[in-house]
């Protein structure tokens, strides 16, 4: 693998996967705000 | 680079984010998701298992009551009071006066169902008649100030207002000073009540609801304050009683006892559990409409008070 093809192929995952984090975090706070607070508590990981 | 080094960083970087993202789900996403939407949100109860005359529905039918007639009032309450007016309906109303399609009542029907912050403002602007609630918050009595109208409450039943936790918790009770300094951020890990070692994460409701308006009348003035990472620990929330074990079922909860009482029937009852609150029927001050009076007779007779025990409330006396 060329080195150029390297970063590109880095550069494509890092843009991908941070705006799969933003995306995910921003529903979350939205469905957040809605939430049922019952569902929140039972579905709590213990 | 050696390639295989090269593709090793590539596939760490990748597993890298897939690990935040699943991380991310499964801690709070999945918790929210089932409710996404505000009509869900504002709907947690569904008003078709509480149709008044519908087959299998789970009000509760008085026989032998004399069908009101005349100007029928507009009905209308809270989604933890449904199961109340919805039988208060199907005792006094006829059936053509109830109409529900796709899901809601239609503007015509004189059954309605708005929640407590739709239903407060209905009975102000004079789309609803008698509304079942929880008391007024400080924001409703100022609406309705602001418009002149007065609002008159007749106590008709009683509830537990109560904290919950999830049911692997092992903390089962609380004082109300520990639920207050909770609230506060003075008490800010389950391990200071008794618990495991993790942050608190305290739930509070929508301002206007009647289990958040109950709450700030329990906090007396004390004001809330949490860390900014309690949202990583485990929950503590309210409600009341019946909505919770009676009417949503949701399972994995627990009812916390408050100063070492349950928040059973007969503790409630009896007044042994610290934090019981009345429910009310509500009216506009100066209400011409004779019937919203033959409506409130009823729910304060042995019959009334009937509905209300059998709904799987706790009547006055």
């Amino acid at each position: 693998m060329s080195k150029k093809t390297y970063s590109r192929l880095f550069n494509l995952i890092l843009i991908i996967g941070l705006l799969s984090v933003i995306a995910l975090t921003v529903y979350t706070v939205i469905a957040y705000q809605n939430a049922s607070v019952l569902n929140y508590i039972a579905e709590e990981i213990w | 680079m050696k390639r295989w080094k090269q593709i090793l960083c590539l596939v760490l970087l990748a597993l890298f984010f897939i690990s935040v993202d699943l991380t991310i789900y499964f801690l709070f996403t999945r918790r929210c998701a089932s409710t996404f939407g505000s009509a869900t949100a504002a709907k947690a109860i569904e008003p078709a298992d509480y149709l008044p005359f519908g087959e299998n529905s789970g009000v509760v039918r008085i026989d032998g009551v004399q069908t009101l007639t005349g100007e029928l009032p507009v009905l209308d309450g809270a989604a933890a009071l449904l199961p109340v007016y919805a039988s208060v309906f199907s005792s006094l109303y006829p059936e053509d006066a109830c109409a529900f399609s796709d899901g809601s009542y239609t503007p015509e029907s004189r059954m309605q169902y708005r929640n407590t912050r739709g239903a407060y403002q209905a009975i102000v602007d004079g789309d609803a008649d008698l509304i079942f609630c929880a008391k007024p918050s400080r924001e409703q009595l100022d609406y309705a100030a602001g418009k002149g109208v007065e609002l008159e409450l007749v106590p008709i039943g009683r509830e537990a207002f109560v904290f919950l936790v999830n049911e692997k918790n092992p903390v089962d009770n609380l004082s109300q000073q520990q639920i207050r300094d909770i609230y506060a951020g003075k008490i800010t890990n389950w391990k200071q009540v008794g618990g495991a070692n993790r942050l608190i994460s305290p739930l509070q409701r929508n301002e206007g609801s009647g289990s958040q308006t109950q709450f700030l009348a329990f906090m007396n003035g004390t004001p809330t304050a949490h860390s900014p990472f309690a949202f990583l620990g485990a929950s503590i929330g309210f409600s009341f009683r019946y909505y919770v074990s009676g009417i949503t079922q949701v399972e994995g909860i627990k009812l916390l006892e408050v100063d070492g009482m349950a928040p059973s029937v007969e503790n409630i009852q009896s007044g042994a559990y610290p934090l019981t609150a009345e429910f009310y029927a509500v009216y506009r001050k100066g209400e011409e409409n004779e019937n919203v009076q033959r409506i409130l007779d009823f729910l304060l007779s042995e019959k009334g008070q009937q509905i209300i025990e059998q709904s799987g409330y706790v009547p006055l006396s």
